[in-house]
């Protein structure tokens, strides 16, 4: 059985464009566009595996495990990259609560919520959880689209 | 009918009937949002917006409103995923679920066209665009790209089994060698 090219890594490039793209401020409007960057990381992630696979067919399930991964580890990178460019997760919830004004008063009781909760920790943990639930969901369809649009035709025989 | 030609349909349709469950899930938070807030369940509400204030601007002048409360995406998002709930409900009309048709990605592209120029006429104040406008380039995006999802998705068993055989037409079935 011929063995199939190494996932973790065009995963992991895919991840930290999807990191980037949603740490740096500006870029990260691009998510705003129903999670496009995470999208274009899923699909750069699934064409970079799919450049090694000579002659192997890609497959849906193949675009799903790159997606997912690559997504994953986009939400880790970009709550550490986050944290990093903007000075803490406190200074985070500050900037939010000092802006608040242009998103629901719904948000606004939540972060309040979250700081009397358990403050910058509770804030972290909600925030990655959230990122990984909707990175991932975005990254396996970045993937599924990649495998449409990469996907070699075959001839019936 | 070959067993494997059933099992291959039955599963096809349990993982179409998922899918479906989970874009269902994703747009009735949407819209649980806002009547969360209306009924004073602020925190659970608040989760939410917060939720989705990861992938959208939230912004409330560009968003919809349900009894006062603004839903939990602007109209461009909201058009975008209930394009894709509709689009997955319709697609067993168009296509047979055991006969996956992937269209040719230029459909994908000519797609991205109509909510591109809605973005480019704003951002360069050549017009103003509408919740209409928004709404509805948001939902031609969202159908289509349930045309590229759910192939994938519906042989996402069937990879593991046997191989896919795809026709010249790019047709895809499922259960035949």
């Amino acid at each position: 059985m011929v063995e199939r090219p190494d996932k973790l890594r065009p995963a992991l490039i895919g991840g930290a464009l999807i990191g980037i793209i949603s740490a740096i401020p500006i870029i990260n409007w691009i998510n705003c566009f129903c999670c496009a960057g995470v999208i274009i990381g899923g699909i750069l992630a699934v064409h970079l595996y799919n450049k090694n696979l000579d002659g192997l067919e890609l497959t849906s399930s193949d675009g799903v495990t790159i997606g997912l991964m690559a997504g994953a580890s986009g939400a880790l990178i970009s709550t550490i990259l986050t944290s990093l460019i903007t000075g803490g997760v406190k200074h985070q919830i500050d900037k939010a609560l000092e802006f608040s004004s242009d998103l629901p008063p719904e948000v606004e009781d939540a972060l309040i919520r979250f700081q009397e909760m358990g403050g910058e920790m509770f804030f972290i943990i909600v925030g990655l959880i959230f990122s990984l639930i909707i990175y991932s969901i975005f990254g396996i369809i970045g993937g599924l689209i990649a495998v449409s649009i990469f996907k070699k035709k075959q001839i019936p025989q | 009918m070959d067993s494997h030609l059933q099992d291959s349909i039955k599963s096809a349709h349990l993982i179409y009937s998922i899918f479906l469950s989970a874009i269902v899930i994703w747009c009735s938070l949407i819209l649980a949002a806002p009547l969360l807030a209306k009924f004073e369940h602020r925190f659970s509400s608040g989760l939410i917006y917060f939720f989705f204030s990861k992938i959208c601007h939230q912004i409330p002048e560009r968003s919809f409103f349900i009894l006062g409360k603004q839903l939990a995406v602007c109209s461009r998002c909201t058009g975008l995923y209930f394009g894709f709930l509709l689009g997955a409900i319709l697609y067993p009309f168009i296509f047979k679920l055991n006969r996956i048709s992937i269209p040719s990605r230029k459909y994908l592209f000519l797609a991205c066209i109509p909510i591109a120029i809605d973005i480019f006429i704003r951002t360069f104040h050549i017009a103003e665009n509408t919740f209409t406008s928004r709404l509805i380039t948001g939902l031609i995006l969202g159908a289509t790209t349930v045309l590229f999802v759910l192939p994938g998705i519906l042989t996402l068993k069937f990879n593991k089994n046997r191989p896919l055989i795809i026709r010249q037409s790019t047709e895809i079935y499922l259960g035949q060698s």
